[in-house]
């Protein structure tokens, strides 16, 4: 069937094709015959390794992975398949050489695209570039380790090798051509179905085409896939933004997963592997949005939202720079990220690099040329490079999961001994609470809390202070409390004074040193006041209300390990709801406790629904009483 | 087909919602065959500009008349060869014209979202440097025949460059002579001499991209030697260094300087780069070096680089290498295994 539809476009596509093909050439400022001025050099693929000024060579990016993955155990190159010239397609999985978090369960995982449309230079660089931070921040022993350890990501800069490679070798000239078999809007005149196609401005795969820059539209070089309608999903034949006429820039293939490119990406997503996946992107550009699709999915389309705010946010500080913009649940065009999307119900998306609409509006000096936004300045590449490798950083950093309190010592300041110190420790697939020491604290005496979490919540600035992650908004001090219920039931709470200089970038451990991570872990010095009804309370407990750097709170009950299931699940909120994807305050680390916090399991952790309902009353009408802390 | 795009369209507009200025493409290609033909019908310049200063007046009450009209005007404004201050004015006060009018996408990327239907400031930046670059041209003309060194220093560097790029042996000296420190003005002047130190100059200078554009022709203005002795320079940038290893990699077959660097420099920080090249020379001497390096060499970073080289290749005589590697028990037993797995 298929074989017979494109027998048939070829047999009708001359007649198809009006006679208005014409070569055209980019120029910085010459407007002769057929010239398109850009208004700044024309880029050309350059041969550096090195992240340039520039867009770099399809050898040099391949080699530079190459070198990437030859120096560093947490760079792994594979072949993911072959390219309809046969050449091989790469991908590199990025991460330790586990498949398992520090603790013992089993990695999350992402996979992030680039390259599937071949005029579209800045995906590569983009996706090269974030492998090249990785490569360059590995020893960080904070933000990038936790990722490399904790999060098996699969990337692929270059999906679309032949097309990338045919457009690097025309980088200066495009075909432009109108093409009745086009899906335009109808009303459209003729001039705007003059789509630049072949050359620099080539978007398909090299299906039946040749290697070179056509010289006429009869020649066949229309053909070729559009490898973002390729996906095997149940729009690969809506019509929409789609078609099945093989010349069409947007011809969807003989059928859904048709190309070995998009083979190529399956087995990337079979690397992560996929039954792990928490997030999607496919690099593209030019728009400056995250395409997106609301699967119908509540939970799961408010977090596929919220994260792409956050990274819009995490590429310059402002949170509308990348909007989110998402296709609805009966709508679809047959792009990969609708088959990730629909498919596995994870945030799924479709990034598109700046710039909006053209190089004159976003301010690079350009004259505006309405196709101007594939061909991004050189001199504006590595800024680019670096704004999204810290929103995909942000993005991995929230999708490999919500914080959570694993561990909190007290110590006496006078002679250092502890008497409180507690841990979740992995248990099956599960956690349990190991108390090792409570003792009674006592009021007026000098203690140190240390707290440990699972992942980095702070980053520095160069001075070393701790900062905000661009574009993120936590609080930096958590809010640290005592509360419990006095032996007639009522409910009291003191609040700790906290800042964010106490937050430990390194050393070895309580009581002074981080957990794992740098800012993984927290201490302050606190001291109880006399009228705190510590000697006869029912119970006591730490209350601890702290978000990570990208403003997720934490798991209130880590007995329960977080996973993705459409949603966040064992990620529970103060009230035990698993369902909320908010998390909050934990409790679980009991000072002075009526169930004995061995157990662990269970909504309210170690202190019970009953206590911690009355403790989040507490909330409403408390008595506020604070003390200077010595820190 | 008909169903389709209609269903498309009507689409674009629920899900985007048709923001304020939009205009279908049908209306936006009315508008701009009117203005095509209303602009034809100025006289002079100062018809033009006066049509402009209007159509400007106009832009947020008749968004798409007066864009269409601004678009078309600046164009024949373009012809204008030596415009009046108040032409440059007005075609400045352009610069950051936010449009009005917004229609489709043209290209499938934008899915549904609304593009500018004009780029009236993009077109007015474009009238601009043309009538810049013009004039900035004859005044560098002008000061290089009063052999004025002083004028051509205070003359844009994109003129000055192009009048480089035709200028005689004289003018050339002059250019020189006025020692700017402009990297697409020095690119031009090293190609059109052939000096080296012009070449020295522009690479040891921090990374620019009409530096990597000297690097990446530097074989077709400087004999091998010549091109070698610059990219081999102990103090070129650190960003140009890679692509210099790179543009090296083409000189390894016309001289052996070029290969005996790349494989001196195969342990240092741009090692891969040097690997890199090595590997794309296709050179058999190189190859026959670098399977005997891996054979010996310690643990570290030339015998990772030199692997690298190997695995770049696309020699089977370097797949045979790196077999060799592989088979002997004496080679470190971590890098064995991963290049074990390259050669599945």
């Amino acid at each position: 069937m298929a074989a017979l539809s494109r027998l048939l476009a070829m047999l009708v596509a001359p007649a198809a094709l009006a006679a208005q093909a014409q070569l055209l050439t980019f120029t910085e400022t010459s407007r002769e015959t057929n010239e398109i001025p850009l208004g700044y050099p024309v880029p050309m693929p350059v041969d550096s390794l090195t992240p340039v000024d520039g867009f770099r060579s399809y050898a040099a990016l391949r080699a530079r992975l190459a070198a990437l993955d030859t120096d560093s155990t947490d760079i792994t190159e594979v072949e993911i398949g072959r390219t309809v010239g046969d050449r091989p397609i790469h991908a590199y999985r990025i991460g330790d050489a586990d498949t398992t978090t520090t603790e013992g369960f089993a990695e999350p995982a992402a996979l992030i695209n680039g390259g599937i449309h071949a005029r579209e230079w800045a995906s590569p660089e983009v996706v090269a570039g974030l492998v090249e931070r990785f490569a360059q921040r590995r020893g960080d022993g904070g933000f990038y380790r936790y990722l490399l350890d904790n999060l098996s990501l699969v990337v692929i800069p270059v999906l679309n090798v032949d097309g990338f490679l045919h457009t690097q070798r025309h980088p200066t000239q495009t075909l432009q051509t109108e093409y009745a078999g086009d899906a335009i809007p109808a009303g459209v005149p003729a001039e705007y179905r003059n789509y630049p196609r072949d050359g620099r401005m080539r978007r398909k795969n090299l299906r039946d085409v040749d290697e070179n820059l056509c010289p006429a539209v009869h020649s066949g070089c229309m053909n070729g896939v559009d490898l973002n309608r390729n996906s095997d999903s149940r729009f690969f034949d809506s019509g929409n933004q789609n078609s099945d006429d093989v010349g069409s820039l947007l011809y969807h293939g003989a059928f859904g997963g048709s190309e070995p490119e998009t083979q190529a990406l399956y087995a990337a997503a079979d690397l992560a592997p996929r039954a792990r996946l928490r997030f999607y992107a496919d690099t593209h550009s030019f728009s400056r949005v995250f395409f997106g699709v609301d699967t119908g999915v509540r939970r799961r389309d408010t977090l596929a939202r919220r994260l792409a705010e956050r990274m819009s946010a995490a590429t310059t500080g402002d949170a509308g720079r990348y909007p989110y913009d998402p296709s609805p649940p009966d709508y679809g065009i047959g792009s990969t990220d609708e088959y990730f999307g629909f498919g596995l119900q994870i945030p799924s998306y479709t990034l598109e690099i700046e710039p909006q609409s053209d190089s004159a509006r976003e301010g690079y000096g350009g004259y505006g040329y309405h196709h101007d936004g594939f061909i991004l300045p050189d001199a504006q590449i590595a800024r680019v490079r670096a704004e999204l490798a810290d929103a995909y950083g942000l993005g991995l950093y929230r999708i490999a999961g919500p914080p959570v309190l694993l561990s909190a010592q007290i110590r006496r300041a006078d002679d250092g001994r502890i008497v409180y110190a507690a841990r979740w420790q992995r248990s099956g697939a599960a956690r349990r609470l190991q108390v090792d020491t409570r003792e009674a604290l006592q009021a007026e005496v000098d203690y140190r809390l240390w707290l440990g979490f699972d992942k980095p919540m702070r980053v520095r600035d160069a001075a070393g202070a701790v900062t905000q992650y661009r574009g993120q908004n936590a609080p930096l001090a958590p809010a640290i409390a005592v509360e419990g219920l006095d032996r007639t039931g009522a409910a009291f709470r003191f609040d700790l004074q906290t800042t964010a200089d106490g937050w430990l970038e390194g050393g070895d451990g309580a009581p002074d040193g981080r957990l794992r991570y740098a800012d993984d872990a927290y201490a302050l010095d606190f001291r109880l006041p006399a009228s705190l009804p510590l000697a006869d309370a029912r119970r006591a407990n730490l209350r601890v209300d702290v978000q990570d750097l990208s403003g997720q709170a934490l798991d209130a009950d880590p007995a329960t390990v977080l996973d993705w299931a459409a949603g966040w699940s064992g990620y529970e909120d103060e009230q035990g709801r698993d369902d909320t994807d908010s998390g909050g305050a934990d409790r679980t680390q009991v000072l002075v406790g009526d169930g004995d916090s061995g157990s662990g399991g269970g909504g309210g952790g170690a202190l019970g629904h009953a206590a911690l309902l009355a403790l989040s009353l507490l909330g409403l009408s408390r008595v506020r009483q604070r003390i200077p802390s010595s820190r | 087909m008909f169903k389709r795009a209609a269903t498309a369209l009507a689409l674009a507009l629920c899900v985007c919602g048709a923001q304020a200025g939009y205009v279908p493409r049908a209306q936006v290609e009315a508008a701009a065959a009117t203005a095509a033909i209303e602009a034809k019908a100025y006289a002079d310049e100062a018809a033009l500009v006066g049509a402009l200063l209007h159509a400007q007046s106009r832009s947020v009450v008749e968004p798409l008349p007066s864009e269409a009209r601004l678009l078309r005007l600046l164009e024949r404004l373009r012809e204008v060869t030596a415009p009046a201050d108040a032409t440059r004015a007005a075609v400045a006060g352009l610069l950051d014209h936010a449009p009005q009018t917004w229609t489709d996408p043209v290209d499938p990327e934008q899915r549904t979202r609304q593009m500018p239907a004009f780029a009236v400031a993009g077109a007015a930046r474009a009238t601009l440097q043309r009538w810049n670059q013009t004039r900035d041209e004859a005044r560098v003309r002008a000061a290089l025949a009063r052999a004025d060194v002083d004028a051509l220093r205070g003359t844009a560097p994109a003129a000055l460059a192009a009048v480089a790029a035709r200028a005689d042996a004289r003018e050339l000296a002059l250019l020189r002579a006025a020692d700017i420190a402009d990297p697409r003005l020095q690119r031009t002047l090293f190609e059109r001499s052939a000096d080296p130190q012009l070449a020295l100059h522009l690479l040891r200078q921090r990374a620019d991209p009409e530096g990597l554009r000297l690097v990446a022709g530097i074989d077709a203005v400087l004999a091998p030697a010549a091109a070698v002795a610059v990219l081999t320079d102990a103090r070129l940038d650190a960003g140009y260094r890679s692509a210099a290893r790179l543009a090296l990699g083409r000189l390894v077959v016309l001289e052996p300087a070029a290969r005996t660097h790349l494989l001196d420099t195969l342990g240092d920080a741009d090692g891969a780069s040097s690997a890199a090249a090595l590997a794309r020379a296709e050179d058999a001497v190189a190859l026959s070096a670098l399977s005997r390096l891996v054979m010996i060499e310690d643990d570290g970073p030339r015998l990772r680089h030199a692997v690298l080289a190997l695995r770049l290749s696309d020699d089977p005589a370097a797949r045979a290498a790196l077999r060799a590697f592989v088979a002997d028990d004496a080679r470190p037993a971590a890098l064995r295994a991963e290049v074990r797995t390259w050669l599945r």
